[in-house]
C-alpha cells in the first residue's frame, strides 16, 4: 500500500485542492461583481443599457462552460493579436498591451466569472423584484429617498431571499471548477489524473477526489445554512441567550 | 403663493388619472379643510384609493392640479415637501418585515427628518404607547397580530408628525375581531384634531366620526355632504343604490 499512497500522491492532491477552492472563490467573487452590474443594468431606464445587460445574460447562459473556458484559453491569444495590431498599437505608438495569451487560470477565471455572473444577475434581479412593492410605497410615503428606499427597505430583505441560490451556484460553482482541467489548470481534478499516471489506482484515487470535492462542498452548504440563519431576524434572535432578552424587553418598558 | 392659515389643507382641482386607456379619475375637485375628517366611500374601481395615492404621489396624475398646504406638486422636490406632510395607512400595512417595530418607526425621523436615535426612539415609544403596543416594540412585525401591526403603521406615519393623515381601506385585511382597535385609534386621532382622508367601508365609523362624506362613482365625486344628509336623505340616484345594497343587512 505504501507504494500505493506516497506522501508525494498525497501532498499533489491537497495542492490540487487548494487551487480548486482558490480558483473558486475568486471565480465567485468576480461572479458577484458581474451579477450585481448586470442585475443593475437590466434595471436601467436606457434602453440599449438594459438590452447590453440582457445579451450578455443570454450569451453565457446559452453557451456550455467548457466552450466558454475553451473561447477563453485558445482563441484569446489570436483575438489578442488582431486587438493589438489593429487598435492598441497604432494608439499607443507602437507599444503592445495585451499579452500573447491568458495563463490557464486567469482563462478559467474569466470564462467562469463571466459564466456564473450571468446566472447570479438573475437570482439578484428576481430577489429585488419579489420584494413587495407596497413597502416600497410605503417608505416612499414617509419621505424617503429612492436610495433609502433601496438601502434600508428593498435590500436587506431581498439579499436574505438570494441567499439559498447564491449557494446553490457557489456548489455548482467550485463543482464546474473540474473544467480548468482541460485548459491545464492543476486543480484537483486534473492532480488526481495525474496522480493515477503514477499509482495505476483509478478506484482508489477517483474516488478520494469524489470525498475531497464533497466534503468542500458540504462546508459551503454549511455556510450559506448559517448565512440563511443570520439574514433571518427572527431565526437570529433565537439564537441569543434568553437573558439577552429579557434585557432588552426591560429596556423597552423602562 | 402658500395658501394662509385659513386656506383648506388639501386642495385638488380637474385632477385626472388614467391607467391606459382605464380614466381612474375624471376631473376631481375635492377640499379639505384643517382638522376635518373626511370619509371616501363608493363601489371598487371608482378611484377612492387612486384619489388619495394622488395626494401624496404615489400615483402621478395626468392632468389638474393638487396642492397641499400651499405647495403645489410639479415636481420632485414638491413631492418631497408633500411626502414630508402627509402620512399614510395601507390595507397590507406594509410594514418592513427586516426591521423591529421600534426601527419601523423611527427609520423616518432618522432618515428624512435627520433626528437622532434618542430623540426618534423617544418619539416613537409615546407614539407605540399611544396606539396600545409599546410591549411589542422590539418584535418583529410578523409576530404581531394583524390590527397590531396597522397599529404600528398609523405610528410609523404619526411619527412624521404629519398635517394630514391618509387610510387606503386600513381595516379591509383585517380579521373582524381587530377592526374595532385600528378605528378606535383613528377615531383617537381624530378626536385630537388631525387632518384624515380615509377610505373605508366601515359606515359605522364614517358615520359617527366623519365630519364629511365623500361618494365616488366611475372616477368622479358624485354627491358630498355631512354624515346626517348622507344616509338619511341622498340626493343622487347612484348614491341610493349604493347604500340600498351595502346597508341592506
Amino acid at each position: 500500500m505504501s507504494n500505493v499512497v506516497t506522501p508525494a500522491i498525497l501532498h499533489a492532491l491537497l495542492k490540487g485542492a487548494v487551487l480548486s477552492v482558490e480558483l473558486s472563490l475568486l471565480t465567485y467573487g468576480l461572479a458577484l461583481l458581474f451579477g450585481l452590474i448586470a442585475a443593475l443594468m437590466r434595471r436601467s431606464g436606457t434602453l440599449v443599457v438594459r438590452g447590453l445587460a440582457r445579451f450578455y445574460i443570454e450569451l453565457f447562459r446559452g453557451t456550455p462552460a467548457l466552450v466558454q473556458i475553451f473561447f477563453a484559453y485558445f482563441a484569446t491569444p489570436q483575438i489578442f493579436t488582431w486587438l493589438n495590431r489593429l487598435v492598441f498599437e497604432p494608439l499607443s505608438g507602437g507599444r503592445v498591451l495585451l499579452p500573447p495569451h491568458l495563463s490557464p487560470f486567469a482563462a478559467a477565471v474569466l470564462a467562469l466569472s463571466l459564466g456564473y455572473g450571468a446566472y447570479l444577475a438573475e437570482v439578484i434581479r428576481a430577489g429585488i423584484e419579489s420584494i413587495h412593492k407596497g413597502q416600497a410605497e410605503a417608505a416612499a410615503s414617509l419621505g424617503l429617498s429612492g436610495r433609502d428606499i433601496m438601502r434600508f427597505v428593498v435590500i436587506p430583505p431581498a439579499v436574505r431571499l438570494m441567499i439559498p441560490p447564491f449557494g446553490n451556484y457557489a456548489l455548482a460553482l467550485l463543482k464546474d471548477s473540474s473544467l480548468a482541467s482541460t485548459i491545464s489548470v492543476v486543480e484537483l481534478t486534473l492532480s488526481t489524473e495525474r496522480a493515477i499516471s503514477y499509482n495505476y489506482q483509478p478506484a482508489m484515487m477517483w474516488a478520494a477526489a469524489a470525498v475531497i470535492y464533497l466534503a468542500l462542498s458540504m462546508v459551503g452548504s454549511f455556510l450559506f445554512s448559517y448565512l440563511e440563519v443570520v439574514a433571518d431576524p427572527l431565526r437570529r434572535r433565537r439564537r441569543r441567550p434568553m437573558t439577552r432578552l429579557a434585557a432588552t424587553d426591560e429596556e423597552v418598558g423602562g | 403663493m402658500t395658501a394662509g392659515e385659513g386656506g383648506p389643507l388639501i386642495r385638488l382641482e380637474g385632477v385626472e388619472k388614467k391607467f391606459g386607456s382605464f380614466r381612474a379619475l375624471r376631473g376631481v375637485d375635492v377640499e379639505v379643510a384643517r382638522g376635518e375628517v373626511v370619509v371616501v366611500i363608493g363601489p371598487s374601481g371608482s378611484g377612492k384609493s387612486t384619489l388619495i395615492r394622488c395626494i401624496n404621489g404615489l400615483e402621478k396624475h395626468d392632468g389638474g392640479t393638487v396642492t397641499v398646504d400651499g405647495t403645489t406638486i410639479h415636481n420632485t422636490s414638491d413631492l418631497a415637501e408633500v411626502r414630508r406632510e402627509v402620512g399614510m395607512v395601507f390595507q397590507q400595512f406594509n410594514l418592513f418585515p427586516e426591521m423591529t417595530v421600534l426601527r419601523n418607526v423611527t427609520l423616518a425621523p432618522m432618515r428624512v427628518r435627520h433626528a437622532t436615535r434618542k430623540m426618534a426612539e423617544d418619539i416613537a415609544r409615546r407614539l407605540l404607547d399611544r396606539v396600545g403596543i409599546l410591549e411589542q416594540a422590539n418584535k418583529y412585525p410578523e409576530e404581531l397580530s394583524g390590527g397590531q401591526q396597522q397599529r404600528v403603521a398609523i405610528a410609523r406615519a404619526l411619527a412624521m408628525e404629519p398635517k394630514v393623515m391618509l387610510f387606503d381601506e386600513p381595516t379591509s385585511a383585517l380579521d373582524p375581531e381587530m377592526i374595532n382597535e385600528v378605528l378606535d385609534v383613528m377615531k383617537d386621532l381624530a378626536a385630537q384634531g388631525m387632518t384624515m382622508i380615509v377610505v373605508t367601508h366601515e359606515m359605522g365609523f364614517a358615520r359617527e366620526v366623519a365630519d364629511r362624506v365623500l361618494f365616488m362613482d366611475g372616477g368622479r365625486v358624485v354627491e358630498t355632504g355631512t354624515p346626517e344628509h348622507f344616509f338619511q336623505d341622498p340626493t343622487e340616484d347612484r348614491t341610493k343604490l349604493f347604500l340600498s345594497k351595502i346597508l341592506r343587512h
